[in-house]
């Protein structure tokens, strides 16, 4: 990985609304912290910064006020609503000993299983490794197009690059092929309604039947024991 | 519908939605999000509609609700004097601050989860916007 170069200006001014005149002008807080020392608060430009981070740099020769600083990028703290940066945290480093990091793997090729009715389900993309540096990689690439239904990629499958050793737990499952199981969507309640109204509707309409149905039959019979008694 | 099993209290107060959301604002499962841009009490029944809008869109994708109606909304009944009491629980919504990922879909290409975040937006009560996976 190259080291890139960056210029900051130490930075006093602290607390919200500074730090909101500072965004307002083009630059950023960030902070350098580690190594036994006293963290150092400073100001980069914000676009400078995108730049690096486009180019997937991390690890940093700062420039504060003459004084240079090795860093790595730690963690980029970003405004939810509209992906701005807003903090970034350097921790210092030394450029000859290795360091902890977290590298994404990016899968290759197509996974058999997914032929079969299986769907593709990340458990861990990122994992942590241990390197210089200067020999971080961008991404450990794996090819997963071997894996069928319910075939694991674990951490301890994936190949290191020379020098690089994985610090991630073995087992830790990175990524697996499930069966994609389709949750049958309920039928919406107008239409369970309906054919409950329908029984409901039969039921009422039967006894109603039945109902005037024994009062013609009861009528009937008044009416034709009234007859003969009445011709009499 | 989604509700909590059991809660300590049930109803609860109103509350307002302040600032952006500082949790639950990042892409973390899958490969897409919609990502919320405006605060909104997100119903129970609009999050079902939302999932089967999605599921239905992209029946091969895996889909992931990120947020959960924990908040017992309580209303009085039609024509009811006031007083005598706070109303009835009438749904359970969840609290959305702007920048919350709503819900988020993996295994299907952009276009597809587009079009099927595109349906979904249109059962939501606020603007959002697709945003992809933060990768490096």
């Amino acid at each position: 990985m190259q080291v890139a170069r960056m210029k900051a200006e130490r930075r006093t001014a602290t607390g919200r609304n500074r730090n909101e005149t500072l965004r307002a002008q083009g630059w950023m807080p960030a902070v350098v912290y580690g190594d036994g020392k006293e963290p150092l608060s400073i100001a980069i430009s914000e676009w400078e910064l995108e730049q690096h981070i486009r180019a997937h740099h991390r690890v940093f020769h700062i420039d504060v006020d003459g004084v240079a600083e090795s860093a790595f990028l730690q963690e980029v703290a970003y405004k939810a609503t509209t992906d701005r940066a807003l903090h970034a945290d350097f921790k210092r480093i030394d450029l000859n000993k290795p360091i902890d990091a977290e590298v994404e793997v990016a899968f290759a090729g197509h996974p058999v299983g997914l032929g079969k009715g299986g769907t593709l389900v990340k458990d861990h993309i990122k994992v942590m490794i241990r390197c210089l540096p200067t020999a971080i990689p961008d991404a450990i690439a794996h090819d997963i197009s071997k894996l069928e239904i319910d075939d694991y990629l674990t951490a301890g499958q994936l190949v290191m690059p020379t020098g690089v050793t994985l610090v991630s737990a073995a087992t830790m499952p990175v990524c697996h092929v499930a069966k994609l199981v389709v949750q049958e969507v309920a039928a919406p309640a107008a239409a369970e309604a309906a054919p409950a109204a329908d029984k409901a509707g039969e039921k009422a309409g039967d006894k109603a039947a039945e109902k005037a149905g024994e009062k013609a039959g009861e009528k009937a019979g008044e009416k034709a024991a009234e007859k003969p008694a009445a011709k009499k | 519908m989604l509700m909590p099993k059991r809660t300590k209290w049930r109803k609860q107060m109103r509350g307002r939605i302040r600032g952006e959301a500082t949790r639950g604002h990042e892409v973390a499962f899958g490969e897409f999000g919609l990502q919320s841009l405006e605060p909104a009490w997100l119903s129970a029944r609009v999050i079902e509609a939302g999932r089967v809008a999605a599921s239905r869109s992209a029946p091969e994708a895996k889909l992931w609700i990120r947020v959960f109606p924990h908040k017992s909304v309580s209303k009085k009944a039609a024509e009811t004097r006031m007083g005598t009491g706070k109303g009835d629980v009438e749904f359970w919504a969840a609290v959305i601050k702007p920048g919350t990922i709503l819900f988020e879909l993996d295994g299907v290409t952009e276009e597809v989860a587009k079009l099927a975040f595109n349906r979904v937006a249109h059962k939501l009560p606020m603007r959002v916007r697709l945003i992809r996976r933060r990768h490096g």
